[in-house]
């Protein structure tokens, strides 16, 4: 069922409600702070990294230098005999053990099949064969070499020193002993260093973002604060406020969007002001055409009895002349008393004068008033008791319209229902016709709408459901048109009690 | 919008990248090469010892120094002693510096011969040189002298050489040295070459009954 | 046939009213403005005046201020819908009821015929005179003294005031009232029954503002009494 259409008063003015401020997960201010905070966060972080990587390889690489060239120096200073003794080899080890730098090393030794080292265990499981390979490797000028190396977390620095002798003391060249001295240290405090520096970068780098914060809300504030206003001009605008303006200054993008606004919101109330100064002086006009015609159609209806009258005595042309003449003029007379009164609900000029009346006597009072006191035509249902305030004459204007529209265009008997519900008064007026085109049912209400192209006047003015809604609004109430399922029209008034 | 897209991954992706480029704590790296090896100083003097390559357990040589000085206990297996005894004569000996002087009955007359101590090698490592894992692949010679000789084909450049020319010398041994493996020709070569010049420069060609090895040189 | 006067500016409506009444039975005197028809009072002594409120020069409501001064004349006044307020300042300078131009002459004459009639006597079997605390009122007589001292009533005041004192105590809603004492339709405007009521308080009661005679019960309308 299209029961809404033709809606009345209640919906009338749909107020635009201020947009709620939603709050944007990603909105301009997120994404502007957002970005600051990223460009602050990859240079606090580039430059943390690298000077944090510099800083750690030169920790690392001084920790390294020094700990290879002393142990180196350790070594040079052996005396050995060949084959190397086991229990002199060990004296010598746990010498160069406490003499470690920068920190006593564990030193291991490998001569042969012969295992010694400065520790109560022979061999070490963090020296990697890998750097056993090196420092062993078949040539006549082995190489010293370092690596390091990170067992269950800690990480060492193993360093392989191959000891050679010369063959003879001035002209000799210098030969493998076999004999192989490695030197284990862990990196702890270099570690540790390392580890604060990180700290150190992170202490610093998180201040720096956080300070990085109040520019970028300031930023994120200066962009859009302009934002906020346009929002905030543009909605006003929308609910009517047309000569809403933004304070536009400074000569970037947002102002000139500022200043775009303004000469469009200046451009819009020009055009608004001269269509409701057109509209107001189109109704003006209408207003004071149907006052104009009033006067004259006062002596003419004062006279159209006298003409009614002796038409009889007139011969047949001109009594239908005279007859049609008179009956037009009671057309014309209420067609004019019909726009007078809608000109007034456009002015605003209509009042309401609300009594508290019992409404079930006011509609049987409409009915009456009109004769439609015929049950075969006319079928009251009302609600007794109920006290409604209204504005009895034009309650009954809205009543009356209705029957009469009911009993024009539909089919008797018309229904007239009564009843309250809630604190609202409903008015029903239903016939037993065809119902209404659902194409004609949305304009039902508009003034002069002839649903039948083809018949160019109906009987009553064309104004009358227009007068109906407008007096229903007046009351604050609402009327719809609809068509009952079971066959015919319905018109539903709701006023408030 | 796709600049959005775009940048904001971008941006990240450097970070990560260059957190990875830092890396954090520290880090295992491979074998890092750092300088030469250590230079021991190896007892007793070279003057006092006699130095035979045998071979580690890797393969490697394993140079094993036998005093020879005046105290030395007997640094040569048997009748390494000579027999005549000339005994006591001294004579001035430089090792030590000026003004000293050793027994002509020692060895020590500024050097072992290079026959005997390439007999010393071939009788193979002591006990003692045996514990440390030193081994030998000559095959042994039961009580075979090897006879060194100057190298004819290296004559042009033998001889002393005061420009410090290579001398030249020729083994002969008496098994075949065809088929000997290249650790134990290495420690021929070694012992001989060292035997003869301090350096170890000389120039050894191994020659055996069924004939001679290319000349070769202690440079491993 | 009563005599009416019509005061009436527009040509077109004075002559097709006049045409209409006449035609009617009514003897009817017209003048165009208000002065000349108050000049033609005297001499006509009509029994009903028509005024038209939009006049040139002394407006209705002037001449219905001046008219009631010295006299009781019923008098209707002619008006267009929506001007409410001069309805209003009519009602209060006097006028008994008003007509909406335009009209036909049988409205008009109704609305005549309504104002001149006599309250039929409901009280005929009683006494002429009622008392009712200090407010004497003769129903034969039509006449109504407070305190002793007779008081001239227009005859709408009149009409309502025999209306709700036939029953006192009684509430009459005002579309009651609109259609017994005026014999409008129920949905009359029912200013004409306030405004009434405020100028018959202002006659009659010895504090307009704290009513004793004629008592209002808001929402559902007025009574009489009880005193």
């Amino acid at each position: 069922m299209r029961t809404r259409t033709g809606e009345g008063a209640g919906a009338g003015r749909r107020r635009g409600r201020a947009p709620r401020l939603r709050p944007h997960p990603f909105g301009l201010r997120t994404r502007l702070v957002l970005a600051f905070l990223l460009v602050a966060a990859v240079g606090c972080g580039t430059t943390a990294a690298l000077t944090y990587r510099a800083a750690r390889n030169a920790i690392l690489e001084q920790a390294q230098n020094t700990a290879v060239s002393a142990f180196r120096e350790q070594v040079d200073e052996l005396y050995v005999s060949l084959p190397v003794s086991p229990e002199s080899l060990r004296t010598d080890l746990l010498r160069i053990a406490r003499q470690g730098k920068p920190r006593p090393w564990r030193v291991y030794a490998e001569y042969g099949t012969v295992r010694v080292s400065s520790t109560d265990r022979p061999a070490s499981s963090v020296i990697t064969p890998e750097l056993r390979a090196r420092a062993q490797a078949r040539g006549a000028s082995p190489h010293a070499g370092f690596q390091r190396v990170v067992k269950n977390g800690t990480p060492y620095l193993t360093i392989a020193v191959p000891a050679v002798f010369r063959t003879h003391a001035t002209e000799g060249t210098a030969r493998p002993t076999g004999l192989v001295v490695y030197a284990v240290m862990e990196l702890n405090e270099e570690e540790a260093d390392v580890e604060a520096m990180v700290t150190a970068a992170r202490d610093g780098a998180l201040p720096a973002l956080a300070v990085a914060l109040v520019p970028a809300l300031l930023a994120a504030r200066g962009v859009l604060r302009p934002v906020r206003e346009l929002r905030h001009a543009a909605h006003s605008m929308g609910r009517g406020r047309l000569d809403t303006r933004i304070h536009a200054k400074g000569s970037d993008e947002l102002s000139d969007l500022a200043r775009t606004f303004n000469e469009s919101a200046a451009a819009l109330e020009r055009s608004v002001a001269e269509l409701r100064s057109a509209e107001a002086r189109a109704r003006r006009f209408a207003s004071d055409v149907s006052h104009e015609l009033r006067t004259p159609l006062a002596g003419m209806l004062a006279v159209t009895e006298v003409l009614d009258e002796d038409a009889g005595s007139l011969d047949s042309d001109t009594a239908r002349a005279v007859r049609l003449i008179s009956a037009e003029t009671g057309k014309l007379a209420v067609l004019v008393e019909d726009l007078m009164e809608i000109s007034r609900f456009d002015a605003r000029a209509a009042e309401l004068h609300t009594d508290e009346v019992d409404a079930a006597d006011c509609v049987r009072k409409t009915l009456q008033h009109r004769h439609w006191t015929d049950p075969a035509r006319v079928v009251p249902h009302l609600a007794e008791g109920i006290r409604a305030r209204l504005d009895p004459r034009r309650f009954d204007v809205v009543v009356a319209n209705l029957v009469g529209n009911a009993l024009r265009h539909g089919e008797a008997p018309v229904t007239v229902r009564l009843y309250a519900e809630g604190d609202v008064l409903v008015t029903e007026v239903s016939d037993r016709g065809p119902g209404i085109d659902p194409e004609v049912l949305p304009h039902v209400f508009d003034r002069f709408y002839k649903a039948d192209r083809a018949r160019t006047r109906s009987e009553g003015s064309g104004l009358g459901l227009a007068i109906t809604l407008e007096n229903v609004r007046l009351h604050g109430g609402t009327v719809t048109a609809a068509n009952r399922p079971e066959g015919g029209a319905v018109f539903t008034v709701r006023t408030p009690l | 919008m796709r600049r959005r897209t775009g940048a904001a991954p971008l941006s990240l992706l450097s970070l990560l990248s260059l957190l990875a480029l830092a890396g954090c704590g520290i880090q295992e790296t491979d074998v890092v090469e750092a300088g030469g090896a250590a230079t021991v100083v190896v007892q007793p003097v070279p003057e006092e010892r006699m130095t035979l390559y045998f071979l580690g357990p890797g393969g490697g040589t394993m140079p094993m120094a036998r005093d020879v000085g005046p105290h030395a206990p007997s640094p040569f297996p048997s009748r390494t002693r000579p027999a005549d005894g000339a005994g006591d004569d001294r004579m001035p000996y430089e090792g030590f510096g000026p003004g000293y002087e050793v027994s002509t009955g020692t060895p020590v007359h500024g050097r072992v011969p290079t026959d005997k101590v390439l007999a010393a090698l071939l009788a193979g490592p002591t006990d003692e040189e045996r514990a440390t894992g030193a081994t030998t692949a000559l095959p042994g010679a039961g009580g075979w002298t090897p006879r060194v000789e100057p190298d004819p084909a290296g004559t042009g450049r033998a001889g002393t050489d005061p420009a410090g020319s290579v001398p030249a010398l020729r083994l002969r041994t008496p098994f075949p040295v065809r088929d000997l493996p290249e650790a134990a020709v290495r420690q021929l070569v070694c012992t001989a070459a060292h035997a003869e010049h301090p350096a170890g420069r000389s120039e050894v060609t191994l020659t055996g009954p069924d004939g001679s090895l290319p000349a070769a040189r202690c440079d491993d | 046939m009563p005599r009416v006067l019509l005061i009436e500016d527009d040509p077109s409506v004075r002559e097709g009213v006049e045409l209409g009444l006449r035609r009617r039975g009514h003897e009817v005197r017209t003048a165009p403005t208000g002065e000349a028809g108050l000049a033609a009072l005297g001499e006509f002594r009509p029994d009903l005046l028509l005024l038209d409120l939009m006049l040139p020069g002394m407006n209705g409501v002037q001449v219905c201020r001046r008219v009631r001064e010295d006299s009781q004349l019923p008098i209707i006044m002619l008006t267009a819908r929506g001007d409410d307020f001069d309805v209003v300042v009519g009602l209060e300078a006097g006028a008994d009821d008003y007509i909406v131009k335009p009209a036909r002459t049988e409205v008009i004459e109704a609305r005549i015929r309504a104002v001149l009639r006599r309250i039929e006597d409901p009280g005929a079997g009683r006494s002429a005179v009622e008392v009712h605390g200090e407010l004497a009122i003769d129903r034969a007589g039509l006449t109504v003294a407070r305190a002793g001292e007779r008081i001239a009533l227009a005859p709408s005041e009149m009409k309502l005031l025999l209306h709700l004192s036939a029953a006192p105590e009684q509430v009459f809603s005002r579309q009651q009232l609109l259609e017994h004492v005026w014999e409008h339709s129920y949905h009359g405007d029912a200013r004409l029954v306030d405004a009434c009521v405020r100028r018959l308080r202002n006659k009659i009661e010895d504090v307009p503002g704290e009513p004793r005679y004629i008592q209002t019960l808001r929402g559902f309308g007025y009574r009489f009494g009880p005193l």
